[in-house]
């Protein structure tokens, strides 16, 4: 078998349903890898030994009696530490071991743990998800584990950490401005923002249910199309979840991508942007035109006004869903964390209702000026690499507040409009920081974007790299 | 006055200025969505945005 940082969810389901492995010495190996090596990274708050061996030993069971339970059995995967998962504890990053009480079982971990999965525990995050850096007082700061004293991204922090450390084969995690892609983006691995309804919420802990979503994050395109094909699905728990069709995403990663326009923005996504994060999207968009995909330069309707609504959106739904612990316990919150809750106490009600109206109509505005010219978009994730904590926690609360509107700027739009986004590996900076190019489609086109991201990721071959942890 | 507005005179007057600075911030953006909602159709609800994506979707 190969080392285990190489390990994918496709090879290993592959080896497992093959009898090359087992479910048991694959779990068995990530614990061991945890607890080697997690205690410098920081990437679990519940680790759960016990519960991942037994349910390891009963997939292994099921492998001898022939009888497997779906496209990921025996995958040892972990999630976000605000997915209610029944006898685990769900903090959310916050002080209080059991925050999110009263939900029904996360249906996201209850499709992927009827595909086979093993449960490794919950994962640490931004508290409250409140942030795009990861960092975590409670539970200890994620580290990159590309460069050591430098942010993970968040708010799906540990996350990121946990897949590009090969602790987990994948993870979930949510996102509600960024927060699955900027950690995929600074961790360097595969991170995906599905399409509005495309995946049910029910048993995450919300922060802004007009823009929250659940995504995958893996190490590789397939790892994530597998994932989603086994989460995405109409769920009469989430009203908002859609009755549209899943595909098989991970069978169409191979179609032709002759005659797939791409567009590349000409306005926002290239403004105040880090050079090397710059010339690394360049080359990501040169290497696409090599794929046979019809590259054009494109004009987008101007993102800061998605973005604004998107503030608003979410800065009044935050405080009305968090208005208990703010008022209650506000000693226990950040400082950053507390301020944005409260921020939203001041929101007209006119000022939020007209923010949802003019949500549909930007959506349908953003379709047709984008996608009746082009198939996909393409841009960066983050604007700059992974921050080191110093420089991301500096300065008042007011700069870092600030600093995280611009960490996120690139992938808050994508919230607001609804639209399926892909954050993949595209290159690393000089001192080894990696990099991450977003691509977005139309609403539910998440297997042309897994398309265009595996056949970027094939033909870029950046996967062939390690983070140095060992 | 609100519950949410005496919490904020309850901060520390650091915390106080940010939020002075952060409700400015809020009335741009309200400023903003203002002069954008100015034409919007009077049939436009919120659920209507549920509606949009489905009805832009890829149908590959």
């Amino acid at each position: 078998m190969s080392e285990m940082s190489a390990w994918t969810i496709a090879a290993i389901a592959e080896a497992i349903r093959a009898r090359r492995v087992s479910p048991v010495e694959i779990t068995r190996a990530c614990l061991e890898r945890i607890e080697r090596l997690d205690g410098r990274l920081r990437s679990f708050v519940t680790a759960d030994a016990d519960g991942a061996m037994r349910a390891a030993r009963a997939r292994e069971a099921d492998v001898a009696a022939g009888t497997l339970r779906g496209p990921l059995h025996g995958v040892p995967l972990a999630y976000k530490d605000l997915c209610h998962v029944p006898g685990l504890p769900t903090s959310c990053g916050t002080l209080t071991r059991e925050y999110f009480v009263g939900s029904s079982p996360c249906t996201a971990v209850a499709r992927l743990e009827a595909a086979g999965a093993v449960t490794l525990g919950k994962l640490n995050m931004t508290e409250l998800a409140l942030g795009p850096f990861g960092e975590n007082p409670h539970h200890g700061d994620p580290q990159n584990p590309w460069a050591p004293g430098h942010v993970s991204g968040g708010s799906s922090s540990g996350s990121g950490v946990a897949t590009a450390a090969a602790f987990a084969l994948g993870a979930l995690g949510s996102d509600t401005g960024g927060s699955v892609r900027l950690p995929a983006a600074c961790c360097g691995i595969v991170g995906l923002k599905p399409t509005y309804g495309r995946v049910s919420r029910a048993g995450v802990m919300p922060l802004s249910w007009s823009l929250d979503h659940v995504g995958p994050m893996a190490r590789t395109v397939r790892d994530v199309a597998l994932m989603l094909g086994v989460i995405a699905g109409h769920d009469p728990r989430d009203a908002t979840t859609s009755r549209r069709p899943v595909p098989d995403y991970a069978a169409r990663l191979e179609a032709p991508l002759a005659h797939l326009r791409l567009g590349v923005p000409e306005n926002y996504y290239f403004d105040r942007l880090d050079g090397e994060v710059a010339r690394a999207v360049e080359a990501a968009v040169r290497v696409l035109d090599g794929v046979g995909v019809k590259v054009t330069p494109v004009h987008v309707p101007d993102p800061e006004i998605v973005s604004g609504c998107s503030n608003l959106l979410s800065r009044t739904e935050c405080a009305a869903v968090h208005v208990r612990v703010a008022k209650d316990r506000p000693h226990e919150l950040q400082e950053t964390v507390r301020l944005r809750i409260e921020v939203g106490y001041h929101v007209s009600a006119y000022d939020y209702l007209q923010a949802q109206r003019l949500r549909a109509r930007l959506a349908r505005e953003f379709v047709a000026e984008v996608f009746d010219k082009v198939d996909l978009l393409v841009a960066p994730t983050i604007p700059e690499p992974a921050p080191s904590y110093a420089a991301a926690t500096a300065g008042t609360a007011e700069e870092r507040v600030e600093r995280m509107g611009r960490f996120s700027r690139l992938t808050r739009p994508f919230n607001g409009l609804g639209l399926p986004a892909l954050s993949v590996p595209c290159g690393f900076s000089a001192d080894g920081r990696p990099l991450g190019l977003q691509i977005v489609g139309r609403p539910f086109a998440e297997a042309a974007v897994l398309r265009l991201g595996h056949a970027y990721e094939q033909a870029a071959g950046w996967l062939s790299r390690r983070p140095p942890i060992e | 006055l609100p519950d949410g507005q005496r919490t904020f005179s309850t901060l520390e007057e650091p915390m106080a200025d940010i939020a002075r600075t952060v409700k400015a911030q809020l009335a741009d953006l309200a400023a903003i969505i203002e002069r954008t909602t100015a034409d919007l159709s009077l049939a436009e609800e919120p659920a209507s945005f549920l509606v949009a994506i489905e009805e832009a979707a890829d149908d590959e």
